[in-house]
C-alpha cells in the first residue's frame, strides 16, 4: 500500500531570482524615501519647496515602497521558492508567473510616479487611485490562480504549515483590497470612496490593520516556518501549536482594526471589542515567536556563527517584540497616551525593519548561495549588514519611544487651575525636534548596513559561474492510501484538503469582519436631525481635494477624542455628524501638527493665506513644509460639477442646482475670500488653489445646521437653501 | 462590572454569539490536536521542509 514512486520535478528559480532582486532594488528607494521624510520632519528646508516632493507626499511614497515593493517582493520571492518545493510540483504556469512579477513592478512604478503628483485618496497604505487599484486587483487574482493551481496539481498530499499561511494571506488580502477599493470615479486620476465618516474610518482601519496582519505578518510567519527549520536542519519545535497558532491568528487579527480608532466618534462598543480581541493577539502571538525561537533547541550556538541564523532569530524576536507592544498600545489608557504620538511610529518601524527586514536579508541570504551554486561572497560582510542593521533598528525605536511619550506627555500636561501646561502645539514640536535628528541616524546607519548587503551579494553574483534557472529535483512520491481517523487524525486529512481548508480559511476571517462592519454600515440612520451637518460647499469640497491631494493627513488629525486633554486643547469632542460627508474620511493617525477638525474661524483668511505660503510667518517655530505653489496652480472649478454629482450619488444632499452651477458656486465664494484678502492688502485671483483650501480650513468644525455662516455660504447656491435643509434633515 | 462592560455593546445577541463561536472553536481545536491526533503523524509532518531537496541535480 505503501509504494514510493520518484519522479523528477523541475523547480523555476528565475522567478525567485527575479523576485528577490526586485526585492532588494525596491528596498532601497523604501529605505531612502523614509530617510528623506526623517530629515524633512527634522530639518523642513529638506523639503526644498518642492511640491512633488513635500513630507506630505513622500511619506505615502515611502510606506507603500517599504509594504509593497521591498516586503512585497520579498513575500513572493519566498513564496515562489518555498510553494515548489512543499508541494513538490511547479508552480501552475511560468506565464502566469512573469505576469505577476512584471505586472507587480508595473504597479510600484505607477505609485512611484502617481504619488509625488499627488494623486492619492488618502488614506493610510491604501493612497493608490483606481485604476492602479484595479490592478493590484487583477494582479492578486494571477498570483492566486498561479499558486492555488499548484497546489491542485501538487505531489505531496499534505500541505505544511508555511502554505496555510500563504493561503490565508492571498484570500485575506484580496478581501481587504477589495472592499477598502469600492470607489466612485470621478475622472482617470480621482475616485471618492463609498465610505463616508466613521464608516471609511472602521472599513480603512480594518483594511489598514489587516494588511499589517495579512501582508507583512502572516505571509512572513509562512517564511519563517519554512526557513528556520532549514537553516537550523531541524523541525518546527511544535507543528501542535503551529496549528492553534495558524487559526487562532486569522481569527483574532481580523477583529483588532478599531484599535486604531480608541476614543473617536467610533461607536463604544466596536471600540471596546477591538481592544479585547487586540489583547487576545498576544497569545497567539507569541505561541508562534516560541515556535520559531525553540526551533532552535540544541541549535543556539548557531547564533554566534551563522549569520543567517542571526537575522531569522532576530526577526523572530523583533516579532515578538511588536506583538507584545501592539496590543499594549490598544489598550485604551496607553493609546490615550500613545496614539497620534511617534511611539507608533517607532512600533511600526520595529516591525518592518527587525520583523520583515531581517527576516527578508535572512531569506535572501539562504536563497542566494543555492541560486548561484556558492557561498556568499563574505560572511564579515554579512556580520556588518546585521550589526548595522540592528544598531540602526534600535536607535530609531528608541528614539521615537522617547518622542512619543515626551509627545503624550506634554499633550496632556494639566496645571493645577486646570489649563494646559503646553497650551502651544509648536511647543510640543520643538521639543522632539532633536530625537527626529537621532531617527535619522538610525536610518542612516540600517542603510549603511542595505549598502554592505548590496556589495556581498553582487560580489557574490559577479563570482559565481552560472545562475540556476531551473533545477531538477528527483522526488518520492508516496503512492495515495486511505488512512483510518483514528491513523491520521481530522486535522491531518483536513490538511490534504485545499478548498475545504481554504473555505475554513475564509470563513474565519469574514466573521470578525462582518460582525464588526456590517452594524455600523447604517450607524447613519441613528444621527439625530438636530447633528445633522450641511455638507461641503462647491469650493469647499475643491478645497478638501486638495486638501487630500497634499496628504495632510500625514500630519494633521481631524478626530479631537473624547478627552479632557483633547478637549481643551482643540475643542468640543468630535461627532459621528461632522464627517458624514467625508468621502474619504481624513481623520487621521498622526499629530505632527495640532488637530484641524475645529479649525474654521479660528483665524482670519489672511492668516491661513499667509501661513500656507510660508508657515514661519505665523508660528516661528513651524516645521510644516511651504506650500507657495497653491497660490499659483489653479482650480478647475468647471470638473465641480462632476465632482458634487458622484458625491451626491454616494448620498451627500446636494441638489440639481447645487450640482448643474457648481463652479458659479464655488467662484461666488471664491469671490468673497478673494474681496476679504485684498480688504487686508493681498492681490490674488479667484480660481487658485489657495482660495478652495483657505474655504475647505475655514468649514472645519463649522458645518453644524444652526451655523449661520454655513448657511450663508450654502446660499450662494442658486436655489439651494430649502432644499438643502430638506435633504440634510432627511439624511 | 460585567453590567458597566456590556452597555457599550449595542446588540448582545451578536456579541454573544461571536464569543460563543470563538470560545467552543477554540476548545474543540485544542482538544482534537492536542488530545486527539497522534503525535507520530505530526512529527513526520513537520520533517517535510527539510526533505525537500534530497536529490537534486543542478541544471
Amino acid at each position: 500500500m505503501s509504494d514510493n514512486q520518484t519522479v523528477q520535478v523541475r523547480y523555476d528559480n528565475k522567478i525567485v531570482v527575479y523576485f528577490m532582486m526586485a526585492t532588494l532594488i525596491w528596498a532601497g528607494a523604501a529605505f531612502l524615501f523614509g530617510l528623506l521624510a526623517a530629515i524633512q520632519l527634522a530639518w523642513w528646508p529638506a523639503n526644498m519647496n518642492l511640491e512633488w516632493f513635500t513630507f506630505g507626499r513622500l511619506r505615502p511614497l515611502h510606506t507603500n515602497a517599504a509594504i509593497f515593493a521591498f516586503a512585497g517582493n520579498a513575500v513572493f520571492a519566498g513564496v515562489y521558492h518555498s510553494t515548489q518545493r512543499l508541494l513538490k510540483t511547479r508552480m501552475l504556469s511560468d506565464k502566469l508567473s512573469w505576469i505577476h512579477f512584471w505586472g507587480w513592478q508595473s504597479i510600484i512604478v505607477a505609485a512611484a510616479v502617481t504619488l509625488p503628483l499627488g494623486f492619492s485618496q488618502s488614506k493610510e497604505y491604501a493612497e493608490l487611485e483606481w485604476p492602479i487599484d484595479i490592478a493590484i486587483a487583477v494582479v492578486w487574482i494571477i498570483f492566486g490562480i498561479n499558486f492555488f493551481g499548484a497546489l491542485y496539481r501538487r505531489r505531496e498530499k499534505h500541505i505544511y504549515v508555511a502554505i496555510w499561511f500563504y493561503i490565508a494571506t492571498i484570500l485575506t488580502v484580496a478581501l481587504l483590497h477589495v472592499v477598502n477599493s469600492l470607489e466612485v470615479p470621478v475622472s482617470f486620476l480621482q475616485s471618492y470612496p463609498v465610505f463616508a465618516g466613521v464608516q471609511d474610518a472602521l472599513v480603512q482601519w480594518w483594511y489598514g490593520h489587516n494588511a499589517v496582519a495579512f501582508f507583512l505578518t502572516t505571509p512572513f510567519l509562512g517564511l519563517m516556518y519554512y526557513y528556520i527549520p532549514k537553516a537550523v536542519n531541524k523541525p518546527i519545535y511544535s507543528y501542535r501549536l503551529s496549528i492553534i497558532h495558524f487559526w487562532s491568528l486569522v481569527f483574532i487579527y481580523i477583529w483588532a482594526g478599531p484599535h486604531h480608532l480608541l476614543y473617536t466618534a467610533l461607536p463604544d462598543w466596536a471600540q471596546t471589542l477591538g481592544m479585547v480581541f487586540s489583547l487576545m493577539l498576544w497569545a497567539p502571538s507569541w505561541g508562534g515567536m516560541i515556535n520559531g525561537l525553540l526551533t532552535l533547541r540544541g541549535s543556539w550556538h548557531l547564533l554566534r556563527t551563522d549569520p543567517i541564523v542571526k537575522f531569522l532569530v532576530t526577526a523572530v524576536t523583533f516579532y515578538g517584540m511588536a506583538t507584545f507592544e501592539g496590543p499594549l498600545l490598544s489598550i485604551k489608557s496607553v493609546s490615550l497616551l500613545a496614539h497620534y504620538s511617534d511611539w507608533v511610529i517607532g512600533h511600526v518601524h520595529a516591525g518592518a525593519l527587525g520583523w520583515n527586514g531581517f527576516l527578508s536579508f535572512g531569506m535572501m541570504y539562504y536563497l542566494i548561495p543555492k541560486m548561484w551554486g556558492r557561498e556568499m561572497h563574505s560572511k564579515s560582510m554579512m556580520n556588518y549588514h546585521f550589526w548595522l542593521g540592528l544598531s540602526g533598528i534600535l536607535i530609531y525605536y528608541i528614539s521615537m519611544l522617547a518622542s512619543g511619550i515626551t509627545q503624550g506627555l506634554m499633550w496632556k500636561a494639566v496645571d493645577g487651575t486646570g489649563y494646559l501646561v503646553y497650551p502651544d502645539f509648536v511647543e510640543t514640536v520643538v521639543k522632539v525636534v532633536p530625537l527626529y535628528w537621532v531617527r535619522a541616524f538610525g536610518g542612516l546607519l540600517y542603510i549603511a548596513g542595505y549598502v554592505v548587503a548590496v556589495v556581498n551579494i553582487v560580489k557574490t553574483i559577479c563570482g559565481a559561474e552560472k545562475l540556476v534557472n531551473d533545477e531538477v529535483v528527483t522526488v518520492a512520491v508516496k503512492a495515495e492510501k486511505p488512512a483510518a481517523d483514528h491513523e491520521e487524525g481530522a486535522h491531518r486529512k483536513l490538511e490534504g484538503m485545499v478548498g475545504t481548508f481554504s473555505v475554513l480559511t475564509f470563513i474565519a476571517v469574514l466573521i470578525g469582519s462582518v460582525i464588526e462592519i456590517w452594524p455600523t454600515l447604517s450607524i447613519h440612520k441613528y444621527v439625530p436631525q438636530s447633528q445633522a451637518i450641511h455638507p461641503y460647499t462647491a469650493l469647499e469640497q475643491a478645497g478638501r481635494d486638495i486638501y487630500v491631494s497634499e496628504g495632510c493627513y500625514t500630519c494633521h488629525s481631524q478626530m479631537i477624542r473624547k478627552h479632557p486633554s483633547d478637549v481643551l486643547r482643540f475643542g468640543d469632542a468630535s461627532t459621528i455628524s461632522e464627517s458624514m460627508y467625508d468621502h474619504p474620511f481624513q481623520w487621521g493617525s498622526k499629530r505632527t501638527g495640532p488637530d484641524l477638525a475645529r479649525i474654521g474661524k479660528k483665524y482670519p483668511n489672511l492668516w491661513h493665506f499667509r501661513h500656507m505660503d510660508d508657515p514661519r510667518s505665523m508660528v516661528e517655530k513651524s516645521i510644516m513644509p511651504r506650500y507657495s505653489w497653491l497660490l499659483e496652480k489653479k482650480v478647475d472649478y468647471y470638473s465641480l460639477r462632476k465632482k458634487l454629482s458622484v458625491l451626491r450619488m454616494l448620498g451627500v444632499p446636494y441638489t440639481d442646482n447645487q450640482v448643474a452651477e457648481a463652479d458659479r458656486w464655488a467662484e461666488a465664494q471664491a469671490d468673497q475670500i478673494v474681496a476679504d484678502l485684498k480688504n487686508e492688502g493681498v492681490e490674488i485671483k479667484r480660481d487658485r488653489q489657495i482660495i478652495a483650501l483657505i474655504a475647505y480650513l475655514q468649514s472645519l468644525g463649522q458645518k453644524n445646521l444652526t451655523n449661520s455662516e454655513a448657511l450663508s455660504n450654502i446660499e450662494l447656491a442658486p436655489g439651494a437653501n430649502s432644499s438643502t435643509d430638506k435633504e440634510g434633515g432627511e439624511e | 462590572m460585567k453590567q458597566t462592560a456590556l452597555k457599550y455593546f449595542t446588540d448582545l445577541d451578536l456579541s454573544m454569539l461571536a464569543l460563543m463561536i470563538f470560545f467552543v472553536a477554540f476548545l474543540f481545536l485544542i482538544f482534537r490536536v492536542y488530545f486527539y491526533e497522534p503525535k507520530e503523524v505530526f512529527d513526520r509532518l513537520s520533517e517535510i521542509p527539510l526533505k525537500d531537496e534530497e536529490q537534486r541535480h543542478d541544471q
